[in-house]
């Protein structure tokens, strides 16, 4: 096992260098095809060249490589590592600093990523289960029916929705009350609120969730009703086990190494931030920040924060894959 | 499949209505009433925003963003009331010869933090943006005081303008290098020409890390700038001038995206929002008559570059402009948010807003003949737009008013914002391209001189009439402002009838607000008067 882990984790240095790269060739690329970011800054009311000399200069925009197309700038690449292996990731064009903006959006990302994995796995195992248990008779139609609206609605019309619906009229209607806890109007906010971090986070967390929740549901009741006609279950039938020990310890346990497997990825891909959810709820995550940097063209943030998602997409493969071994006494790593 | 999307557009449908209707079904609640009458002092509101670019040094910013918060952190020399010109932490701006500018300034000015408003808290803040390594956004503005160009390129050999020289605590002189009789409207540009305290010009990075920015305005910070969710500030009681603020704290939401912003409107968390085009007619519904719409600086053009062969024949250039119709585009594609331009110079402004264009009308069969009489269009027109700004639907619709009255075809070409601007630097454009202004000063000369000038940074038409800037320098060096505006009138006069772009639209702002506020006032510098706004109680 700890030699498979360690295996895993120096595999992730060249992943990572690669990335590093990539990423880099790709935001150099950018700069050269679409022009200097820094005249973005002053949109219409372009200044001289010297001012635009002057900013390029103070943001690193200045190389001439960034000027011939094509060129891969292995100089600037070469800068890049050098001053993160100091520690030091660069700013943005406000002068802040690429840990400080990610310190101040992780935290949110992070909630959020909590709510929405916790709300789609618990609810979609239940359903899940339910579907399974009670295949093919209304529960199950139900839950069918249920996940392929999840599935088949884009997250901007259902963000929008749940938005209007729980937001803005619940929300209004809960204003009038005043025998209502506080704590109500905060869940039913149109936004985030940087003073309730999370409450205001609950219903944007199950809108992001929900179209896993659906998947994690349909996953959950194929394995189940797979499992249960499986052969050590009905050994543990006839042993005389109750069959909510069958259901929940024996069958539920072997059906959840697909759902496992995906909740693990699901989380490396929600911390990367839900570029959509946010923007419709307003919350400063993430999927902003990389949204932002790369219309901008904000390259330290871009790669700084590019990498970093990579290192945890990576963690969490990682972290999937040892659960298996957890989940399934088969799996054996050495 | 078709059922489903049918029942969701329905349920789409049902919500917007249902959300329309609750939001205009407040106003029967007008307790508290229009405050016409009575002065409500004290209270709080909010108004969204977008994310500042920055808020320290009040020099970096040259954004609507920023400087709608620098605005009340920081008070000028002077404001704008009107049409006229207000002294605010000046006594005077004067000068005989539109070169040697006097500034006096008032005695009784202090900084949150006690130091006095004097004449080194200008210099030291105007040395600061003017210094070429310190990439002051704004730096531009510094560009026409004496001895600025020593202080640019890599290793400036000046770090002080020679231009500014001290006359006593509260006096002190500017030179320029030309005539400028506009100086101090360009002063009106607050974050370009801001004091800043020693305490923080010792330490930029303790002023701007701590996110408190020391400024002179009518308000102070609360608490320190919460990125991307908002910024509080407070009144602050000390405050010297007589536009001291109404409301007690004002609260600047931040929007990632400002359709968010009008759907908390509608839940009562925001009191005052410019919600985007699209939900306009809906907010008009809600927000009843608590909306403001009316004219900004902002003004759009068709740029002409004057290097492709068959743009140089004027009369072309007046057929395609005759050829537009520009209200069926504002109706039609910009939400009323606009009126046609019949001039380069926005109605904001004074001298601005007039008609001196013989070519602006839609008039097709004009345009046809003029066409004839010039010998024809190329068969394919090609038109430039920058992406992602939402000007792709009306550049097209341009586009079909030529195609169907020329009947020539027209290709469209999309880059992003930086290659945009580097193609027109490098006179790259094929055909007529679409780009717009806003002011960053109300002058006439803010609109002539930075577009139409020979080889200035926005001149992509490559446009050239040495009796056009004649005048405009004649107006820059007359010494009064009636003299100013007669010679710029002019000046425009020659460069409408010479058109090197065909003026398409002024813009207009739209705001909406809740009961909770009243006194919401657009000013003439395009912003909403914050420190004007009072509290419904």
């Amino acid at each position: 096992m700890g030699r498979y882990v360690l295996r895993r984790l120096l595999q992730f240095i060249p992943v990572l260098i690669g990335t590093l790269f990539l990423i880099h060739y790709l935001t150099t690329l950018g700069i050269q095809f679409t022009g200097n970011p820094v005249r973005a800054l002053f949109g219409v009311r372009q200044p001289p060249d010297s001012v635009i000399a002057a900013v390029s200069a103070k943001y690193h925009l200045n190389d001439p490589c960034l000027q011939q197309p094509g060129n891969p700038c292995f100089g600037l690449f070469v800068d890049r590592l050098a001053s993160y292996a100091r520690g030091d990731f660069g700013s943005d064009f406000r002068d802040q600093s690429v840990l400080d903006l990610l310190s101040r959006r992780w935290p949110v990302t992070g909630r959020l990523t909590l709510i929405a994995i916790v709300f789609e796995a618990v609810f979609g195992i239940l359903l899940g289960v339910l579907a399974g248990i009670k295949k093919d008779r209304f529960a199950d139609q139900g839950v069918k029916v249920l996940t392929v609206l999840l599935i088949s609605v884009p997250v901007f019309v259902l963000g929008v929705l749940v938005q209007l619906a729980l937001g803005v009229y619940v929300g209004n209607w809960i204003g009038g009350k005043e025998w209502l806890p506080d704590w109500t109007g905060e869940v039913f906010s149109v936004t985030f609120q940087g003073d309730h971090p999370w409450l205001s986070l609950i219903i944007p967390g199950m809108v992001l969730g929900a179209l896993s929740l659906a998947s994690i549901a349909r996953l959950t009741r194929t394995g189940l009703i797979e499992n249960l006609s499986s052969d050590y279950v009905r050994t543990a039938q006839a042993k005389g086990l109750t069959r909510k020990r069958v259901i929940g310890v024996h069958a539920l346990r072997n059906s959840l190494i697909p759902v496992a497997t995906y909740i693990g990825a699901d989380f490396g891909f929600l911390i990367g931030g839900a570029i959509i959810t946010e923007g419709i709820f307003n919350i400063p995550g993430v999927g902003g920040l990389v949204y932002q940097s790369i219309i901008g063209g904000v390259v330290p943030v871009t790669v700084a924060v590019v990498t970093i998602l990579v290192l945890i997409f990576l963690s969490f493969n990682l972290l999937v894959d040892i659960l298996y071994a957890v989940l399934d006494p088969r799996i054996r790593y050495d | 499949m078709l059922k489903r999307s049918r029942f969701v557009v329905a349920l789409a449908g049902l919500a917007l209505l249902a959300s329309a209707c609750g939001g205009g079904g407040d106003d029967t609640d007008t307790s508290s009433g229009d405050s016409a009458g009575t002065t409500n002092e004290g209270g709080s509101f909010s108004i969204a925003i977008g994310e500042p670019h920055n808020l320290f040094p009040p020099q970096n910013c040259y954004a609507s963003e920023c400087s709608a918060v620098v605005n009340q952190l920081y008070t000028g020399l002077v404001e704008m009331e009107g049409d006229e010109l207000q002294y605010r932490v000046a006594e005077s701006v004067e000068s005989d010869d539109q070169i040697h500018w006097t500034i006096t300034l008032k005695d009784n000015w202090k900084f949150h933090n006690g130091e006095p408003v004097n004449a080194d808290a200008f210099i030291r803040a105007w040395n600061y943006a003017a210094y070429g390594p310190n990439a002051q956004n704004t730096t531009s503005f510094f560009s026409n005081i004496e001895g600025y160009d020593a202080m640019q390129g890599d290793n400036p050999k000046a770090k002080e303008l020679s231009g500014l020289k001290k006359v006593s605590d509260y006096e002190f002189e500017v030179t320029l290098t030309q005539p400028f009789s506009q100086f101090p409207y360009s002063l009106l540009y607050t974050p370009a020409f801001a004091p800043i305290s020693q305490d923080c010009l010792d330490n930029v990075k303790a002023c701007n890390e701590g996110e408190k920015p020391l400024g002179n305005g009518p308000y102070t910070m609360a608490e320190p700038w919460a990125h991307n969710d908002h910024i509080t500030l407070d009144k602050w009681a000390d405050y010297p001038g007589d536009d001291a603020a109404h409301a007690d704290q004002v609260n600047f939401q931040i929007y990632q995206q400002l359709e968010t912003a009008f759907r908390d409107y509608q839940a009562g968390n925001l009191d005052i929002v410019s919600p985007v085009p699209s939900q306009v007619p809906q907010a008009k519904q809600a927000a009843g008559d608590r909306v403001i719409q009316t004219e900004s600086s902002s003004f759009t053009y068709i740029g002409l570059p004057l290097y492709v062969d068959y743009l140089k024949d004027p009369k072309i250039r007046h057929a395609l402009s005759l050829a537009i119709d520009r209200q069926t585009i504002i109706d039609n594609l910009l939400s009323g948010l606009g009126k046609p331009a019949q001039s380069v110079v926005s109605p904001v402004v004074p001298g601005g807003g007039g008609d001196h264009c013989d070519y602006c009308e839609y008039d097709p069969e004009k345009a046809k003949q003029l066409v004839k009489e010039a010998g024809g269009l190329p068969d394919t027109v090609t038109l430039w737009v920058n992406s992602g700004a939402g000007n792709d639907e009306w550049v097209q619709a341009v586009g079909n008013m030529w195609r169907d009255t020329f009947g020539v075809d027209f290709k469209i070409k999309t880059l992003q914002f930086p290659e945009y601007l580097d193609t027109g630097n490098k006179h790259g454009f094929t055909g007529p391209y679409r780009l717009g202004w806003l002011m960053d000063y109300p002058s006439m000369y803010n609109y002539l001189q930075p577009i139409y000038f020979t080889d200035v940074p926005n001149n992509y038409m490559g446009y050239s009439n040495k009796e056009f800037e004649q005048l405009v320098r004649e107006g820059s060096a007359a010494s009064s402002q009636d003299e100013a505006l007669a010679k710029y009138t002019e000046a425009e006069e020659i460069l409408i009838e010479d058109m090197p772009v065909i003026p398409m639209y002024y813009g207009e702002a739209f705001y909406i607000y809740s009961e909770n506020v009243d006194n919401v006032e657009y000013d003439a510098l395009n912003r909403i008067d914050v420190s004007k706004v009072t509290v419904n109680q």
